[in-house]
């Protein structure tokens, strides 16, 4: 509605309004039906995630009872670093992740910092320390040794700090497919930005659906 | 689909809602609620348990 009336999807006095605010509820949106974001088909989930440096976005996923889902048993939440990773929408301070210097070849970077994986482990490891006290690092340290391995130093370095928290890690493969063999074996689960999506749709699903999937952004 | 209409349906239509291309809002409430308790952990504020309240009528 704001796009045809406004010519945008971030009209400027929602934008103020946000901004003021200590936080906002965003419905869902179909993104992939906006127009390009030169057209004014801004993404809204992302706009305030860049904006506002919401670097955490917290998944649970729970079953609950008379709800059908596909998996028995399930109460874990993702934490999913949000302003990294492979989104080339947010991760560069100029210009976009993703380029192409031929029409025939298109690159994408993935992005990780120190600060970045420090400050999403310790918002895993404060989680787990309200709940069971158990966070499993998801990566691909096997294939993006050191995209997915300065993620791990850092959920090492920070873990000196929750003695009392048993941490693992899986690999995102194996991770995709202990979510629908033992999903209650998980609680607090910690990945970069695109595995935690991508995971985090799928214990949604299990879980009963997208529709019953809450999510906070925080910063 | 409107807010009023939502009100109109029992508790056990809302479960029912999954693949019939109409909106959910169970998600919604539920994530008002995160937030809720998100900011009332930061601000020390115990009002905002109200977080806590919602979450628990939609178990």
């Amino acid at each position: 509605m704001a796009l045809r009336a406004m010519g945008t999807t971030m009209p400027d006095d929602v934008a103020a309004k946000a901004r003021a605010a200590h936080g906002v509820v965003v419905g869902p949106a179909s993104t992939e039906d906006y127009p390009s974001a030169a057209e004014g088909g801004i993404n809204i989930s992302a706009w305030f995630r860049s904006q506002f440096d919401l670097y955490a976005n917290i998944r649970p996923s729970k079953v609950r009872p008379g709800v059908p889902g596909h998996v028995p048993a399930m109460d874990l939440i993702i934490v999913r670093e949000n302003t990294e990773g492979f989104y080339a929408d947010r991760n560069m301070a100029v210009g976009t992740g993703e380029f192409m210097p031929t029409p025939d070849l298109a690159l994408a970077v993935g992005k990780a910092t120190t600060e970045g994986c420090r400050r999403i482990a310790v918002a895993a490891f404060e989680l787990a320390m309200r709940r069971t006290r158990h966070v499993t690092a998801v990566h691909k340290a096997n294939v993006l040794r050191h995209y997915s391995g300065l993620f791990l130093k850092q959920v090492d370095a920070v873990s000196v700090d929750y003695p009392e928290v048993t941490v693992d890690k899986v690999i995102v493969d194996a991770m995709a497919a202990m979510l629908v063999r033992s999903p209650e074996k998980f609680d607090v689960v910690v990945t970069t930005n695109m595995f935690g999506d991508i995971l985090s749709d799928e214990a949604a699903e299990l879980a009963g659906g997208l529709g019953l999937a809450a999510s906070l952004n925080a910063g | 689909m409107t807010i009023t209409r939502l009100r109109k349906l029992p508790m056990a239509r809302l479960l029912t809602l999954p693949g019939q291309n109409i909106a959910n809002p169970v998600a919604m409430v539920h994530s008002t609620a995160m937030l809720l308790d998100h900011l009332g952990a930061k601000h020390g504020d115990v009002k905002l348990d109200a977080g806590r309240t919602i979450a628990c009528g939609k178990d």
